[in-house]
């Protein structure tokens, strides 16, 4: 027999044709061999593992005898002292963040030298605490008088009592060092310090493994662990060493994740269903979250009038060389200003920039700008005068003229134009020529006060000089401002502001100013007395100023975030090219017109903003811009008028989002419009002078929460549009935490998504905040004016963006504290939110850091309706507690029960809130609430649902029209999915459909077509791809899909199928290595079992413990793994087994994950997550005698020697009946000792023959070894086995003499 | 304009059918003429057509003459459209199919119900069926478009009629509020829905 086949346990033992196996484990398959499947080794070592070097974030010292450390510019700290202890010098703040698996060690580094006669003792202490006081943990060294850098501890060095994680994590983590001189001055110098720590390798399991392949084909490994931790190995600079990268992911959970435009997507859950949110890119920020939660507050900016007198328009007068009026020092008309080759460049050289006496002769005209215009005059009858006109500064300076003197003498101040012409060869004056140069740009007066600013768009109509008619931008305010106000507070009849300044120049005693925004003090017709207009500025000190408010009463001092402008009467422009002139010019220069001069009582014309903001009702949004480009969707919507007299709105109240956000975008409706728009940046539109300039409506920052856009309803219109169909923002959602991604079309397909309420406002406190500078209430909701709402504020989240955190600084406990609400009834579109008849439960992240969880309190989320005479006769539709008791130091997912629909009425009260709060929180304790989802309970997973991305734009889903609901036959939930020619496949439980790609349409109207409605898979993990087909694992066996309908590729092992423990199926992993033709299912299979007898004792796998592995060499089709099963019937109708066929064994590795990962030779190599909890990830190696040191139980049985049919075949030398098995000859090598059982009649007989002694096996082996059996029976099974450390066998012959039975071939009886 | 190609998969079929592989081929040429001749894509989306070069516009009485220079290189089936307002920004202009043709001759009131003079601003662009429409090219200046003023008859001072709202074309908005928009940008309009519809899944 040279043929070994594989598991094929359908078919009785002793019915199995030669080749076929009734029983093997832990073996592979060759063509014409079977040998003990590949050991085990740990592909990472854990050894070592460090986080850092890192580096100190803050620091500080403590003088010691009046002494202090100081810092060179350089940044060495040093100190010199005399005698005893120096100063103590402290660093902290190391930014550690290591994950729990402990901390074996910890090492600091630190470099610097002494001074002096004697080397002082110098000790370094590890702190806790940020104010540097030391642990007493210290160790002792000496510096050297050159720089050096030592290293104190080591990868086990415990510094005797080593702190624990989430001590080393926290900013007050460091060391503080000082050094003890014997009595003579000393000098230290510290140049740096770092600091690493060793981390532990950790108990457990590995649950995800993925190839992360950058667009410069830098690879990366991603690695989960049970404990929570996602690790990463740079597999392209630092490959077999893993990093911590996340550490906030909860514990004993999985992961699938999907490479797509540059970034890896991963999807965190229980298999089942999401449990962390979904992350992604470089930074790991979520896969898409919420917009702002409060709208910005905007107004027109009006000014009452648009229309100004003008009192005059001056330019800059005419210059020339100062040293000698009315002529230049030199002209230059060539290829640059130091050549006299002909070119187009004049060169007006204007003044000498010699130095006398230390000083330049003449001055650099400052108000010469490139860009700008300029008049040059030649004087008549010189060699330039053709050239006289206006042009465009290119270039302003000093240079040297050609032929001029070589020493500094030489060199003169210079500006430079364009000429159409070109100049002949050596076109310059070489002396002085007569000429002057004025610039064009003018200074405009009015005849009434203003809120102009720079960028502002000015109309003069009527002028006296009528070529200055035409539309300019505003470049400078001479006097007015725009002021940020900071502060108010009233005393004694003053009004104090404080401010800073944003635009224009600083207010003085008399400025006007109007004021906007303030919150502080009493409120008369809906606004703060500190919001005036028009009012005349008392006095002002420093970035104060004071306004007389007499009668008002005395207001204390307050934040605010208010806006002041003054008005002022004086601006600047430049008109461009041709508008030039004194007052004297008119008529001389044709083509140029004069400055203008007028009264107030008869202005020289008039000007008037250019609005372009047309009357009408608007509406205007904020949405966030995070550092990974995506927009969120829109806060809820303000609405606001602009009149024909606005030119600009003014912004405030611009929410600031959580760390990720970069950006701010306002975007507005035109007037009496519905749909939204933006300006993503400055629009410059070439004018007949100068160019108009529009302003983007995006805020470069996450800070200012002030901005004021000018631009005209025709250009918001041709610009960015926020809610057209493939780019809808306010249909985006932030998805919940999902089980899979799948990317195909340049998209992203979001399954097994948590399912929330999605009109809640902000109820992942990512949605921002709205006054600078403080974080307090989360935008969108209001402190609860029923409740105690103190005590409440936003912290930045561990996890990402903001949580919402409550705390109890005693003394006592507290009955309620940090109470907020929002509105539970309608959205801001008019949507419901709580709808009637309709169970809700609540699902919220939350921890208590302080950790007091045994003295009561509780978080508790409320519906309730205050009617008309809150609180008195509020209704209660639901309260939902989570006590401090079920919280722990870190985050966790707690769930429970909210509204029951009976107890919402089936309408529902238009004043309904929702309102959360502390209860009962015992002094010191806390909640910190990362955030919260109320969702339906009968529907706490959109199972049916596939939610997709827009195209090239993975964050954003949208909710209506990226929505696939994959229920056309039926609701089983979609477990996964894949692509395979061009098409997009859905695996559901026991259904597939397919969809494709209609690239004018958004994803909810694809087509949706059935491809089975019997065979899906099982897990989120169950299913891998060939060549251009698919294997999937569902209840009913193994499929294999190649775009026809799926083929059963497992009946040979469906008894085995049969005994999974499909409690658990959902944890089947299925793996194809298409290198070595072999299939991988990961499967929970409760032991022993009829295929693996010797297995330890576990009736009830809740994550595989067993690897059925299928080798499919040489069938090199999805077709032949169809056809090639393990036995089939010849034409003669004789049940065969044939070589090249599936073949199955049983592998014993418990491993809840397994993959294929790119290595550095670019190779791809199965990785195996261990299921043993030891954290190690495991690769197949066949020259591994052991897994990681543990037996490798290989065994194979054969078939029962020998069927009827050979039986018949050999005719009269072998009996039909019983036969004399004689002798037996192996072609068999390998090491360590095997054991041979000869098993007469059964497979499992009562008595099996065990060759004595086994078989000493070398590799190779020798010559085929022999064993004498004299056995008599029906049929002998032989079975192979190894089961040591050191042992394993390849089998590829088997040679038995077989004969009738001598003595009685029948037994005669039954 | 993508065309459809079933190369590669005929090929594969012709192996063992050569009938079914012939028979695919006449279909592939069938669809993909039929799309050049319609100045449409059977796969995704045609580009947009190139921004037409000038518009013109004359008026005499209360008649304008609306003429597009257009010599970019263009395929069978371009569309142009007009569009005018009564404001220069086109907040909700009204939309004439001009079809094929490069002009039109309209007639507009010279004033509005109250008698006053109207002022009207013209924008053009062109389209292929299933493409985006083009850039639009306003007569005047793009940001500061040129009125012009209907002369109705010198004895009455023209007829006084306000133009009621446009409702839009194609696949925009009902309420006129997305000119520019031509056969539409979009293939499909969506039912009418409040923004920010994305409710809870309850109930379904």
């Amino acid at each position: 027999m040279n043929m070994f086949g594989g598991l094929c346990a359908e078919i009785a033992p002793t019915d199995l044709p030669e080749g076929a196996s009734p029983l093997n484990y832990d073996v592979d398959f060759d063509i014409g061999a079977v040998y003990t499947r590949a050991g085990l080794n740990p592909v990472y070592s854990f050894q070592d593992l460090a986080a850092g070097p890192k580096f100190a974030g803050s620091g500080g010292q403590i003088p010691v005898n009046n002494v202090q450390w100081t810092t060179t510019p350089a940044g060495v700290d040093t100190v010199t002292w005399l005698n005893g202890q120096s100063p103590i010098l402290w660093w902290n703040d190391f930014g550690f963040d290591l994950p729990q698996t402990g901390v074996t060690g910890i090492e600091v580094q630190i470099s610097g030298h002494y001074t002096g006669p004697v080397s002082p003792e110098c000790v370094l202490e590890l702190t806790l605490t940020t104010d540097g006081r030391g642990l007493g943990i210290a160790k002792t060294f000496f510096f050297q008088t050159n720089d050096t850098t030592l290293t104190l501890g080591g990868p086990s060095d415990t510094w005797s009592a080593i702190a624990a994680v989430n001590e080393i994590n926290t900013p007050g983590f460091g060391v503080q060092f000082y050094a003890i001189s014997p009595g003579q001055t000393t000098s230290l110098f510290i140049n740096a310090i770092a600091i690493r720590a060793f981390i532990a390798e950790g108990l457990n399991n590995v649950n995800w493994i993925k190839t992360f392949i950058e667009n410069d084909d830098s690879t990366h490994t991603f690695v989960l662990d049970s404990q929570g931790v996602v690790w990463e190995e740079d597999v392209t600079h630092n490959p077999g060493v893993l990093v911590p990268e996340i550490t906030t992911i909860y514990p004993e959970q999985f992961a699938h994740s999907a490479s797509n435009l540059n970034e890896e997507w991963i999807m965190f859950s229980d298999l089942k269903k999401g449990t962390n949110i979904p992350r992604h890119g470089t930074n790991w920020d979520r896969v898409s979250q919420v917009g702002p939660g409060a709208p910005p507050s905007c107004v027109g900016n009006a000014t009452g009038t648009n229309v100004w007198g003008i009192i005059s328009i001056t330019q800059e007068p005419r210059r020339s060389d100062p040293e000698h009026p009315g002529t230049f020092q030199d002209a230059l008309w060539s290829a640059s200003p130091t050549t006299d080759d002909p070119g187009n460049v004049l060169t007006v050289f204007y003044a000498s920039a010699r130095i006398e006496n230390g000083h330049f002769v003449s001055l650099p005209d400052a108000h010469l700008v490139v860009g700008q215009a300029v008049n040059i005059e030649f004087g008549a009858g010189t060699q330039f005068a053709s050239l006289n006109g206006t042009y465009i500064i290119t270039n302003q300076g000093f240079a040297r003229p050609p032929g001029a003197s070589e020493d500094q003498n030489g060199e003169r101040w210079m500006f430079t134009v364009q000429t159409v012409q070109t100049s002949s060869q050596n076109a310059q004056a070489h002396a002085q020529i007569a000429g002057t140069y004025q610039l064009t740009l003018a200074t405009i007066t009015l005849d009434k006060l203003a809120t102009w600013q720079a960028g502002d768009q000015i109309t003069i109509q009527g002028p006296a000089v009528g070529g200055w008619a035409g539309t300019y931008s505003i470049l400078k305010a001479i006097n007015g401002g725009q002021y940020q106000i900071t502060g108010t507070s009233l005393t004694n009849g003053i009004a104090t502001y404080d401010f800073t300044l944003v635009s224009g120049v600083l207010p003085t005693a008399g400025s006007i100013v109007t004021i906007t925004g303030c919150v502080n003090g009493p409120f008369f017709n809906g606004s703060s007395i500190f919001n005036v207009t028009n009012a005349t500025v008392n006095s002002v000190t420093g970035s104060s100023f004071t306004i007389r408010m007499a009668g008002q009463p005395n207001v204390a001092a307050a934040v605010e975030n208010g806006n002041a402008v003054e008005l002022g009467t004086v601006f600047q422009f430049d008109p461009g090219l041709s508008h030039l002139g004194l007052a004297s010019d008119l008529g001389a220069r044709p083509g140029v017109f004069p400055a203008l001069s007028g009264t107030a009582q008869n202005p020289a014309g008039t000007v008037s903003l250019t609005g372009g903001l047309g009357a009408g009702v608007r509406q205007a949004v904020t949405i966030f811009e995070t550092r990974n480009g995506y927009l969120t969707a829109p806060s809820p919507p303000v609405t606001f008028g602009t009149t024909t007299e606005d030119n600009s709105i003014v912004v405030s109240n611009i929410c600031i989002g959580p760390p990720n956000v970069i950006a701010r975008i306002v975007a507005f409706t035109p007037a009496n419009g519905g749909f939204f728009f933006y300006i993503p940046q400055d629009i410059t539109i070439p004018n007949a002078g100068q160019p108009l300039t529009y302003t983007s409506t995006r805020v470069a920052n996450n800070s200012d929460t002030q901005a004021t856009f000018t631009f005209t309803d025709g250009l918001l219109m041709a610009s960015v549009s926020i809610d057209s169909p493939g780019n809808d923002l306010f249909n985006q959602i932030e998805i919940g935490a999902s089980c899979w991604v799948v990317p195909y079309a340049a998209r992203n397909f979001y399954g097994l998504m948590n399912n929330k309420v999605a009109n809640f406002v902000n109820t992942t406190f990512d949605g921002g905040f709205l006054t600078p500078g403080q974080f307090n209430y989360p935008a969108g909701w209001t402190p609860e004016p029923n409740i105690n709402s103190n005590n409440g504020r936003l912290v930045t989240s561990p996890v990402f963006g903001f949580s919402y955190y409550i705390f109890n600084p005693g003394p006592g406990t507290v009955e309620v504290l940090g109470g907020m609400h929002q509105s539970a009834f309608q959205d801001a579109y008019q949507v419901p939110i709580i709808r009637p008849n309709t169970d809700y439960s609540i699902r919220v992240d939350v921890r208590t850091p302080a950790g007091i969880t045994n003295l009561g309190g509780q978080l508790l989320f409320d519906l309730v309706s205050y009617g008309p005479n809150p609180p008195v006769t509020g209704k209660l539709f639901a309260s939902l507690g989570f006590p401090l008791s079920a919280m722990s130091t870190q985050f966790q997912t707690l769930t429970g029960q909210f509204l029951l629909k009976g107890n919402m009425p089936l309408t529902v009260p238009s004043d309904t809130i929702l309102r959360l709060y502390a209860s009962n929180l015992p002094a010191g304790a806390d909640i910190e609430i990362d955030r919260f989802e109320i969702y339906p309970t009968r529907e706490p997973t959109l199972t049916v649902d596939v939610m997709a991305s827009y195209v090239d734009n993975l964050e954003a889903v949208d909710g209506v029209s990226g929505d696939l609901g994959i229920s056309v036959t039926n609701n089983q939930p979609v477990i996964g999915a894949f692509t395979q020619f061009d098409l997009l496949y859905f695996l559901k439980t026991a259904s597939m459909f397919s969809t494709q790609d209609s690239p004018t349409e958004e994803p909810a109207l694809w087509k949706i077509r059935e491809i089975s409605n019997k065979i899906g898979t099982i897990g989120i993990h169950s299913y891998d791809y060939g060549e251009e087909w698919m294997i999937t694992a569902c209840r009913q066996g193994v499929y294999i899909f190649s775009g026809r309908e799926p083929i059963k590729i497992s009946q040979e092992i469906q008894p085995v199928w049969d005994a999974i423990n499909w409690a658990a199926g959902y944890t089947i992993v299925v793996r194809n290595d298409v290198a070595s033709r072999r299939l991988f299912i990961h499967v929970p299979l409760p032991t022993p079992n009829p295929w693996l007898p010797e297995a330890l004792l576990n009736p009830n796998p809740t994550t595989p413990n067993v690897i059925l592995m299928m080798s499919y060499k040489e069938l090199q089709t999805a077709a032949a793994l169809e056809d090639r099963g393990p036995v089939k019937v010849s034409f003669s109708g004789k049940l065969i087994s044939w070589d090249m066929s599936r073949k199955w064994s049983l592998w014993q590795i418990p491993s809840p994950y397994s993959a294929f990962v790119r290595r550095p030779d670019g190779t791809e190599q199965l990785f195996i997550g261990n299921g043993r909890r030891n954290s190690r990830v495991y690769q197949l190696d066949q020259n591994a005698l052991s897994d990681d040191g543990l037996a490798i139980p290989g065994l194979y049985t054969t078939y029962g020697f020998i069927q009827g049919e050979e039986a018949r075949q050999y005719g009269p030398v072998v009996s039909m009946y019983r036969k004399l098995y004689k002798y037996s000859s192996y072609n068999i090598s390998g090491a360590g000792m095997l054991k041979l059982r000869a098993l007469v009649n059964d497979w499992m007989p009562t008595y099996p023959y065990e060759a004595p002694g086994g078989i000493e096996l070398t590799c190779p082996g020798d010559s085929n070894r022999e064993i004498p059996f004299n056995l008599e029976g029906q049929r002998l099974f032989l079975e192979f086995s190894t089961n040591h450390p050191e042992a394993n066998f390849r089998l590829s012959e088997i040679i038995l003499s077989i004969a009738k039975s001598p003595w009685a071939q029948v037994r005669g009886i039954n | 304009m993508s065309l459809l190609d079933l190369s590669k998969h005929t090929q594969a079929i012709q192996v063992r059918d050569r009938e079914t592989a012939a028979a695919l081929r006449l279909v592939e040429n069938a669809i993909n003429h039929m799309a050049k001749s319609s100045g449409s894509s059977p796969i995704g989306e045609p580009s947009a057509p190139s921004p037409i070069q000038q518009l013109d516009v004359k008026v005499s009485g209360e008649t304008a003459h609306a003429t597009i220079t257009d010599n970019s290189p263009l395929t069978r089936n371009i569309h142009y459209f007009l569009e005018y307002a009564t404001e220069p920004q086109f907040l909700a202009p009204h939309i004439e199919h001009l079809g094929t043709s490069r002009g039109r001759i309209i007639n507009l009131p010279t004033n509005g119900d109250d008698g006053t003079p109207q002022n009207y601003y013209f924008r053009a662009y062109s389209q292929y069926p299933s493409s985006k429409p083009s850039e639009k090219v306003t007569f005047g200046q793009s940001h500061a478009p040129t009125p012009v003023v209907m002369q109705g008859v010198p004895t009455n001072g023209g007829t006084n009629m306000t133009l009621l709202p446009s409702t839009g074309s194609g696949t925009a908005a009902g309420n006129g509020q997305q000119g520019g928009f031509g056969f539409g940008k979009f293939q499909n309009r969506p039912a009418v829905l409040p923004k920010r519809s994305v409710g809870t899944n309850a109930g379904r």
